[in-house]
């Protein structure tokens, strides 16, 4: 493929002739992968082709090679990824190169765009594709220690909690309660609060809605609630990522970062969403890296188990969201695990 | 006996050369020109070519029954109204096409060291019939079926034009437009026209204004592909038949299995800075090398299968026309390489006919 691009003000066009090769793997993901054209004749062929464009022919020949992967999610979803290294010859400053990064990478945004559909839809098709994940016993043995520390989350064993303490719930169809650490001077004071409802859903797509962190729905009403950041940073299989948030508590409370790892499991029926903080440092493209924002990085954990009701194939009842926030938060640091249940009762 | 028209094959390709062309999805393939000295007079050949989408008997009962709406579908609505410049029917069993070609010319007159603009307007009136045929030749594979819309002029002052249209897939049709006129040698601005190969001369015009008379007449390439645009489809439907035979491709050949192999190191990126809102996750890795690294990744609505017929579609209409409006008119190629290419979709272009 032969293309030429324009380049602003006195800076002179570039023409690149590319060679590219597909292949179709048996996971049904694509590869592209491009490159200059290593074949003499056909390099001839390419140079015959510019050399007969007038306005190709003055413009300086660039070099780039790369690959595209398009890995399935859904039967109409996917995950497009470029990689992509770009020479544009001459004598341009590598800062200037630099910063025309993100418009050469503006193809995946085209493609993007021009198949966006509506956000539910898509978030629907992700949740009606998520696989029934693992069980306990497949867990690694880092995966097995979050457990523990996610399971403890419900036990009193040492009678170091108080009761459950009901809460004024924000919604009539969820219950609230908070568990309060017996007092003990110079101790900090970490609650765990707890939620539950019952869910017109099945449990795997109850569980597909909780694990899709980042999914349209879920931005949105991150968006809404005037957090400024909200991603997957890594993933590990489809059971298992790093998602990262920063999110913004009342006035005049400063920003928090959430930095935590999640993962899920299924056992005699029942789902279960484990999560717990990590101590990853997340790039959000700040000026320095690595950097956080300004934010307080709060500590997250919770359990969150999907049972299906008896006799209600299509209902699921869940419990135990608790979520421990360093700093000033002491009291309120469950609010933002229980609104999202609120959100989560709600659904679809 | 009116002068034949030319057909497409016989043009001479020495002479091709490519002009400006009135639409992205239009070619002017050649337009010339004084080849051979040794004839008595000068030829101006004008070949336009375009894919229609739609199949040759569509283009071709459109042709022969509505070449006047064809020719006067660009003018403006008003002019229109007050004038059609193409008439057209039937008398005494032949098909007359009367078209009053006007053609618009700007000059610019020095005069000391200030210069100014004038628009030139001529009308030319020609007259002829038309005449369809099937044709069929010998290619590669099998035997292909064309169909040739020719042009009689009546009028020695008429050019003359043909048409071949020939099958394309996805029932799509190239279309290719050949018309002549022949001009006195004499060079200068004293060029003679003489309308017709032996004709007096009858008529003195510049040789801009016969060329410009023949793109008048082009014209109807530019409407036959214009009434029968179906980007979006044929689009689809090139890649669904891309998407279809990926199954069926044959094996990778080394060389193409080694530029697979290529490393690409998908490490130590950097998030672009302020991009971390935004739906397509950018990243860079930054080097003291003259060449620079990107990354960008994102959930696409669509299937992989999908997206990968846009991306090796190079040449669709729609990666066309964002290439025409980001790179204004730039070079945008396709050159195939490889044996490990699906069938593509018709390219934009016909293939040129030009030759001998």
């Amino acid at each position: 493929m032969i293309g030429a691009k324009k380049f602003p003000g006195n800076l002179e066009d570039r023409v690149w002739a590319v060679y590219h090769v597909w292949q179709l793997h048996p996971d049904s993901s694509i590869t592209i992968a491009f490159g200059d054209i290593t074949d003499p004749a056909d390099a001839m062929r390419a140079t015959a082709i510019i050399e007969a464009d007038p306005r190709a022919s003055r413009a300086i020949r660039g070099a780039t090679r790369g690959t595209w992967r398009l890995t399935p999610i859904a039967s109409k979803l996917c995950r497009a990824t470029l990689i992509q290294q770009g020479e544009l010859g001459g004598s341009i400053p590598l800062w200037v190169l630099n910063s025309r990064i993100k418009s050469t990478l503006s193809l995946v945004d085209n493609i993007r765009s021009r198949s966006q559909r509506n956000g539910h839809l898509v978030d629907a098709e992700v949740r009606a594709a998520f696989p029934l994940p693992p069980r306990l016993d497949q867990l690694d043995e880092e995966q097995t220690l979050v457990v523990a520390l996610c399971v403890a989350l419900e036990q009193n064993e040492c009678g170091e909690f108080d009761d459950w303490t009901p809460l004024v719930s924000t919604s009539p169809f969820v219950k609230m309660s908070l568990r309060r650490p017996a007092k003990k001077k110079g101790d900090r004071q970490l609650a765990i609060g707890r939620a539950s409802t019952t869910l017109d859903s099945c449990p795997l797509e109850a569980l597909a809605w909780w694990f899709d962190y980042a999914s349209r729905s879920r931005a949105k009403i991150s968006d809404e609630e005037g957090n400024s950041v909200r991603l997957v940073w890594t993933t590990n299989g489809l059971h298992d990522n790093v998602v990262a948030t920063i999110k913004r508590p009342p006035f005049p409370l400063h920003r928090r970062e959430f930095v935590a790892r999640q993962f899920c499991t299924v056992d005699d029926g029942v789902l279960s969403s484990f999560t717990s903080s990590v101590d990853e440092t997340v790039d959000y493209g700040e000026k320095k890296f690595p950097s956080r924002s300004g934010a307080v990085r709060a500590l997250t954990t919770s359990l969150v188990r999907f049972k299906p009701v008896e006799g209600r194939a299509d209902q699921v009842r869940r419990w135990g969201g608790t979520s421990d926030t360093s700093g000033v938060l002491s009291e309120t640091r469950s609010q933002p695990s229980l609104r999202l249940l609120f959100a989560l009762s709600t659904f679809p | 006996m009116p002068p034949a028209p030319i057909p497409a094959c016989q043009l001479d390709s020495t002479a091709a050369s490519v002009t400006t062309t009135p639409s992205i999805f239009v070619q002017h393939l050649s337009q010339n020109l004084p080849a051979s000295p040794t004839h008595d007079h000068d030829r101006i050949i004008l070949s336009a070519a375009s894919i229609v989408h739609t199949n040759p008997a569509t283009i071709a009962a459109s042709v022969v029954t509505r070449v006047s709406e064809l020719l006067n579908a660009n003018d403006p609505p008003n002019s229109r109204l007050s004038h059609d410049r193409s008439h057209y029917g039937s008398h005494d069993g032949s098909h007359d096409l009367s078209h009053d070609c006007q053609i618009t010319l700007s000059r610019t007159l020095k005069t000391g060291t200030t210069a100014s603009g004038k628009i030139l307007k001529q009308t030319f009136t020609i007259t002829g019939d038309l005449a369809q045929h099937d044709t069929q030749h010998d290619t590669q594979h099998d035997m292909q079926h064309d169909t040739l819309i020719e042009f009689y002029p009546k009028s020695p002052k008429s050019p003359a034009f043909s048409i071949v249209l020939s099958p394309a897939p996805h029932g799509c049709t190239y279309l290719t437009m050949c018309s002549k006129i022949a001009v006195s040698s004499t060079t200068g601005m004293n060029r003679t026209l003489t309308l017709a190969r032996g004709a007096s001369p009858s008529l003195l015009l510049p040789h801009a204004h016969a060329t410009a008379l023949l793109a008048d007449l082009s014209s109807l390439v530019t409407n036959c592909h214009r009434n029968y645009a179906r980007y979006a489809e044929i689009d689809a439907a090139s890649a669904n038949a891309l998407i279809t035979s990926m199954a069926t491709a044959p094996d990778l050949t080394p060389t193409e299995t080694d530029a697979l192999d290529r490393p690409v190191v998908d490490a130590d990126w950097r998030r672009i800075k302020g991009t971390v809102q935004e739906p397509v996750a950018y990243f860079q890795r930054l080097t003291d090398t003259a060449a620079a690294w990107g990354k960008a990744e994102c959930v696409v609505d669509a299937s992989a299968a999908s997206v990968f017929g846009y991306l090796w579609n190079y040449n669709s209409y729609e990666r066309l026309r964002q290439h025409e409006v980001k790179e204004k008119g730039l070079l945008h190629e396709e050159l195939q390489v490889s044996a490990n290419l699906p069938p593509l979709s018709p390219p934009i272009y016909p293939p040129p006919q030009l030759t001998p």
